[in-house]
């Protein structure tokens, strides 16, 4: 008979839903192999080889692997970001980049980045930096897909854009100048410190952005984080679930 | 060998696998075996469920005071004189009430929420029961409000919303205490309970 083989690996909760009785079916965000879908036998029950495990730890995983489906045979605590009780805006928040990671799980030599950045981010969410850690989060996610808009030159007539207002097109994945013509459906309009900020995102690390987006009102935010929302489900084909009570939680 | 010579499962099977698969905490083998289990067995015993099945669907409803599940609205918790209506347990589901009425040590009352706040599975606090639950707070003005979520993040995150919406200062609120479990052995539990149970400590003396 074959020998079973497993894997130890490091990785950290993103999402769970329960499975018949006791199991439960976790998404694991991992620096090798992206997204894993792993299951948990007898979860519920006491289980003497599990730390106990919830979404959102970094946690040490020894599992045997199939094809699709991970089955975890021990887990052990290595970080929590979220004291508890958690606040609900920081599970939320949290939430949504689990969302993204999922749907745009492709490309698989970003996966040691994605997983850097959502270190990253959960430390900043923890830290009450909720708007900013999710527009950064969204910015890294377009750019790692190769996704992230063309911002420097109109890409119709390949002319170079000087500051000012320009509709960002979904479908051509850039800003569009006045002078080429506009589909008002599927685009929205940035204005210029969005752009500008957008640019500085892109070339920068969280430390400097941080320093600039402190100057934003959190409305700015909110409305860079929309239309950024909106251009990624056009592009994910995906309506992200948690987003559905985000704003009311922001209050 | 060609493929039709394969045996090709019945629609009628398939159907009833696909059933019983959507019921929670049943995994498609679970309904599989399910479903040749009930194809096996007399057919006295499966008229018997399936009325059982049209009955609970016709004759349960949800309590209009704590949305438990039950026969009569109120529900019998509800109405009893006996219980101390100036304690408020709350609760993810009925079966979390029923879980709590088997232990026959708590005479207060419940609120059963109807789920969790969960963000990812589009849950927010406006599907869930709170909102009814801050009216009957209002009114009736409890002594205490004993939070049973469950200790997962999003049982946390539901039972720090409810604490925020409540505004009264005077109203006791507790949370169910989290620690080994009766049995249990000190070092197989793990860091996270013990910690826990370390912060949730009685004293004894």
């Amino acid at each position: 008979m074959e020998k079973k083989k497993y894997l130890n690996f490091e990785g950290i909760t993103i999402s769970s839903r329960d499975y018949g009785e006791f199991d439960k079916i976790f998404n694991i965000l991992t620096p090798e192999t992206g997204v894993v879908t792993c299951i948990v036998k007898r979860m519920k029950k006491n289980n003497q080889n599990f730390d106990s495990i919830d979404i959102f730890q970094k946690m040490d995983f020894k599992a045997s692997v199939r094809e699709n489906l991970w089955l975890i045979y021990e887990s052990k605590n290595k970080f929590s970001w979220f004291e508890r009780p958690i606040d609900l805006a920081k599970l939320i928040s949290s939430n949504i980049m689990a969302e993204l990671c999922i749907y745009t799980n492709s490309i698989n030599e970003n996966n040691k980045y994605v997983y850097h950045l959502f270190n990253l981010c959960l430390s900043l969410i923890s830290k009450n930096k909720i708007l900013l850690s999710l527009i950064y989060f969204q910015v890294k996610i377009l750019l790692s897909e190769g996704i992230f808009p063309e911002i420097n030159i109109c890409l119709l007539c390949n002319t170079s854009l000087n500051p000012g207002n320009y509709y960002l097109t979904f479908e051509n994945g850039s800003l569009i100048c006045s002078n080429c013509p506009i589909s008002k459906n599927n685009s929205i309009l940035l204005e210029e410190y969005e752009i500008r900020l957008l640019k500085f995102i892109s070339k920068n690390e969280i430390s400097s952005v941080d320093i600039i987006n402190n100057k934003l009102s959190k409305n700015a935010n909110i409305k860079l984080y929309k239309k950024l929302s909106e251009y990624l489900k056009y592009h994910t084909n995906q309506e992200l679930k948690s987003e559905k009570i985000f704003f009311s939680s922001l209050n | 060998m060609s493929s039709n010579n394969q045996v090709s499962i019945s629609s009628i099977i398939t159907e009833l696998i696909g059933h019983l698969g959507q019921l929670p905490g049943i995994g498609p083998k679970t309904a599989e075996r399910l479903a040749f289990h009930i194809i096996k067995a007399p057919e006295s015993k499966i008229i018997e469920l399936s009325k059982s099945l049209e009955k609970s669907k016709q004759m349960l409803t949800f309590c209009k005071i704590c949305f438990i599940v039950t026969e009569n609205d109120p529900c019998s918790i509800c109405t009893n004189e006996y219980r101390d209506k100036s304690v408020l347990c709350i609760v993810h589901d009925s079966i979390d009430a029923y879980a709590i009425e088997n232990t026959n040590s708590y005479t207060g009352t419940y609120h059963i929420l109807n789920g969790s706040i969960s963000p990812i599975n589009g849950i927010g606090p406006q599907e869930l029961t709170i909102s009814n639950l801050i009216e009957r707070i209002n009114k009736s003005t409890p002594k205490e409000i004993i939070i049973a979520t469950n200790p997962t993040i999003e049982g946390d995150a539901t039972s720090t919303y409810i604490i925020n919406q409540i505004t009264n200062n005077e109203i006791k609120i507790s949370r169910l205490a989290i620690g080994i479990p009766i049995g249990g052995d000190l070092d197989y539990t793990d860091n996270k309970t013990l910690t826990q149970a370390f912060n949730s400590r009685q004293s004894i003396r």
